[in-house]
């Protein structure tokens, strides 16, 4: 009985540590960091934008800008230090504020251009090792200046800063940007089969923000989102699309140029693409892509091939002035897939030839005709991208005419 | 003392997935590279081949255990040596085994906590499996067995968005001799030779088959799918640079806002696996003492185990230091693991044919 007893007091004695409580920490004791802004700074140092979620404002529930307003707290507060590392910029920071610094619900981090073209895998290797800021946090790069970013990012219509900025970087919300996170471009950054491409992030300057539309400043079909006029609060946006090779960047691209690259990969989910620009009879088709591209590659001649069949699904959503009818679906297909085959083709070799970088990922489908690494590390795919001879044939179905159709007698 | 067929296969399997959780099939995907899948099979195929000849020869034999059959087929003194091989193997391995899961343990949880914090709660539990009757710790074994397995299999499916098949190319991985003299993988198998220890509580020999069947059924499954989905999740040859190839597919984890970084299933998993893994073979330990060196009393040696166990474990400064000896020993332990019983059911059924034919 005795034994017992002790075993029991034993077992009691031993459950206490094991709560874990004595280094425990209030919520509202910490400081929740929602991005981060990465510039270079003066010698070898960087400068780095913390953007703290401003809870007495959120709790509030009112919506409201960043730093942007002078005199006038936002549902962000952003500090600016320059360090010579990110980690070493916290024990700085932590001088200056009362609350206990926590990056766990850091959402997105932003990396000026001139750091980009320099190389980011020194940064990405600190966030993978480091358990305090999670591998999904998005990634970006600042056609300027991230603190300049930071500082405009004014969330409309949303109380919670961090959930803004997820929902526009997040995948399906927005069309026109590359949705990276920090563990897909340090895998893709590391291997030799596959590039990775980071939004571009801008802000709109008073030039560009016009009071009034003008159709002179619209591209008809090109969306570049930087052209067009802009009357809002918030002047932070996502302007285009920065092309890394490995981990550095090497070219800048637009926004409409993310979609081409959705469509190759195969997740452009759906989307909306206008036919017969160039002539009065503009259809504007709703496009789904359900299954991924079929790709075929051949590595056997000093030049690789590449083939890819995309199929879609298509309905016409709008035929515009012209003398085309749903009856004509088979010309409309027809347009689809020329006009498309033409865009997407004209986009892989901007970013083969020029940038010299393998986006889609082909160098995967590639390195499947090698029966080891050894022989795939000599044919050296890196060297050979901007030789690739690549050919895409669309295969458009249009499967839907939506609900009215002009020509049906019952 | 009687052995249950269910306990001791969860027992078994257990010990052998606390392997395969932490950095063992790293082996792997060191020698073959996107080939790995192709070396796990391979060393299944030879471990299945190894688990039924030994059997074959353990079941012409005439004792019950390794240690009845080698006291057979060598005498007293053979016992002996054998005895002394397997217990210096097993306390190094402890101790080095030790030190290892303590740095992980700070690394991954506890991170302000001192390491000998963490192993004082390891070596606790090893002194209380020493302690108390065997049959505690099958239990527990059969008791959370499921449970670790549903949280690994959890662990597998959540990430499955991430799984790029072209990563398992190009095919042979760093050529067809690195996947055939990858043989060393075996050694992820090792603890099926306690099976020998177990036997001797088992209703009858036909047991040890169906208890290693078992096992190994399972373990094999659990091997090729953690290898075959971390080379899926990770890409050759950035698969190299992680230590634990599970934790990294749970951290890579993200199922929307319903589930991120999953780190804390596999937490949950590991640390279960990794004190059942400890207890078990410090319990093993002292049996390896009591029937080698013919002792009435299997607790006598506890307290100075732990003691040289913890010792070794102090003697490595951080897990690089540990790291090389573990493999060394992991070589010596897989030979050792073959010859011994190779040689002593071999020789004891030689014996007992001669014998049937006298007779």
């Amino acid at each position: 009985m005795t034994k017992k007893i002790l075993s029991i007091i034993l077992s009691l004695l031993m459950l206490v540590p094991l709560c874990a409580c004595e280094d425990r920490v209030d919520t509202d004791d910490y400081a929740y960091v929602i991005a981060i802004g990465v510039d270079e700074g003066e010698d070898k140092d960087i400068k780095i934008t913390f953007s703290f979620a401003n809870s007495i404002k959120i709790g509030g529930g009112s919506s409201g800008g960043g730093g942007g307003e002078e005199g006038e707290e936002g549902n962000l507060i952003n500090f600016t230090i320059s360090s010579t590392s990110m980690f070493t910029g916290l024990d700085i920071l932590r001088n200056n504020i009362s609350k206990k610094v926590n990056l766990s619900h850091v959402k997105l981090i932003v990396f000026s251009k001139d750091i980009a073209k320099k190389g980011l895998s020194e940064y990405t290797d600190g966030f993978i090792r480091e358990f305090k800021i999670r591998p999904i946090t998005f990634m970006a790069v600042a056609e300027k200046s991230s603190e300049d970013y930071l500082n405009a990012l004014s969330p409309l219509m949303a109380v919670n800063p961090e959930k803004y900025i997820k929902n526009l970087f997040s995948r399906g919300k927005s069309d026109f940007g590359a949705k990276i996170d920090i563990y897909t471009f340090y895998i893709n950054s590391q291997v030799d089969d596959k590039d990775v491409v980071l939004p571009m992030v801008g802000v709109i300057s008073e030039k560009e923000d016009k009071n009034e539309v003008t159709n002179e400043k619209i591209k008809s079909d090109s969306m570049d989102i930087s052209a067009i006029p802009l009357k809002s609060k918030n002047k932070a946006t996502i302007i285009g699309n920065a092309i890394f090779k490995g981990d550095k960047m090497v070219d800048a691209g637009e926004n409409s140029e993310q979609l081409f690259l959705n469509i190759l990969r195969g997740v452009a989910g759906t989307f909306d693409y206008t036919v017969g620009k160039d002539s009065p009879d503009q259809i504007v088709l709703t496009i789904i892509q359900r299954h991924k591209p079929k790709v075929y590659a051949d590595v056997s001649g000093a030049s690789p091939k590449i083939s890819t069949v995309i199929p879609l699904e298509c309905e016409i959503t709008s035929l515009g002035e012209g003398k085309l009818s749903e009856k004509d679906y088979k010309k409309i297909q027809k347009m689809l897939s020329s006009e498309l085959e033409a865009d997407l083709k004209k986009y892989f070799y901007k970013i083969s030839r020029e940038a010299e970088c393998d986006a889609v990922g082909y160098g995967r489908y590639a390195k499947m005709s090698f029966d080891n690494w050894e022989t795939w590390k000599n044919y050296d795919w890196q060297k050979r991208i901007p030789y690739i001879q690549y050919d895409v044939k669309v295969q458009g179905g249009i499967l839907k005419f939506g609900i009215i159709d002009e020509g049906y007698k019952p | 003392m009687y052995t249950d067929r269910r306990e001791a296969s969860w027992l078994l399997i257990l010990m052998i997935c606390a392997k395969v959780f932490f950095t063992d099939i790293m082996i792997f995907i060191h020698t073959s590279g996107t080939a790995a899948y192709l070396q796990a099979i391979w060393c299944i195929v030879i471990e299945w081949v190894l688990f039924f000849v030994i059997y074959r020869l353990f079941k012409l034999c005439k004792g019950n255990d390794i240690f009845e059959c080698t006291k057979l087929s060598f005498g007293k003194s053979g016992l002996i040596i054998f005895g002394l091989l397997l217990f210096t193997l097993q306390i190094l391995n402890l101790g080095t085994i030790l030190k290892m899961y303590s740095e992980t343990l700070s690394s991954l949880t506890l991170t302000s906590a001192p390491i000998w914090f963490l192993t004082g709660f390891i070596v606790l539990c090893m002194v209380f499996s020493a302690y108390s009757n065997p049959r505690g710790l099958m239990g527990v074994c059969t008791a959370f067995g499921i449970f670790i397995l549903i949280l690994f299999f959890m662990i597998l499916f959540l990430d499955m968005s991430h799984y790029d098949v072209t990563n398992i190319f190009p095919v042979l991985g760093n050529g067809w001799e690195d996947i055939f003299m990858g043989i060393k993988g075996v050694s992820l198998f090792n603890d099926i030779f306690f099976i020998y220890y177990l036997s001797e509580g088992f209703k009858d020999k036909a047991s040890v088959k169906k208890v290693g069947i078992a096992t190994l059924s399972v373990t094999s499954f659990i091997t090729l799918i953690s290898t075959l989905c971390y080379t899926f999740a990770v890409p050759y040859p950035l698969s190299k640079k992680f230590y634990m190839p599970i934790f990294q597919i749970s951290s890579d984890i993200t199922a929307d806002v319903v589930i991120q970084r999953a780190e804390a299933l596999f937490l949950v998993m590991w640390i279960l696996s990794i004190f059942i893994y400890m207890s078990a073979h410090f319990y093993f330990l002292t049996v390896t003492y009591q029937k080698s060196f013919s002792s009435s009393d299997r607790k006598g040696i506890v307290p100075i185990s732990i003691l040289i166990i913890i010792l070794i474990s102090s003697i490595y400064q951080n897990i690089n230091q540990a790291s090389p000896v573990l493999s060394v020993i992991k070589d010596i332990t897989t030979i050792s693991f073959v010859i011994i019983p190779l040689m002593s059911f071999g020789v004891g059924a030689i014996k007992k044919k001669r014998e049937d034919i006298r007779d």
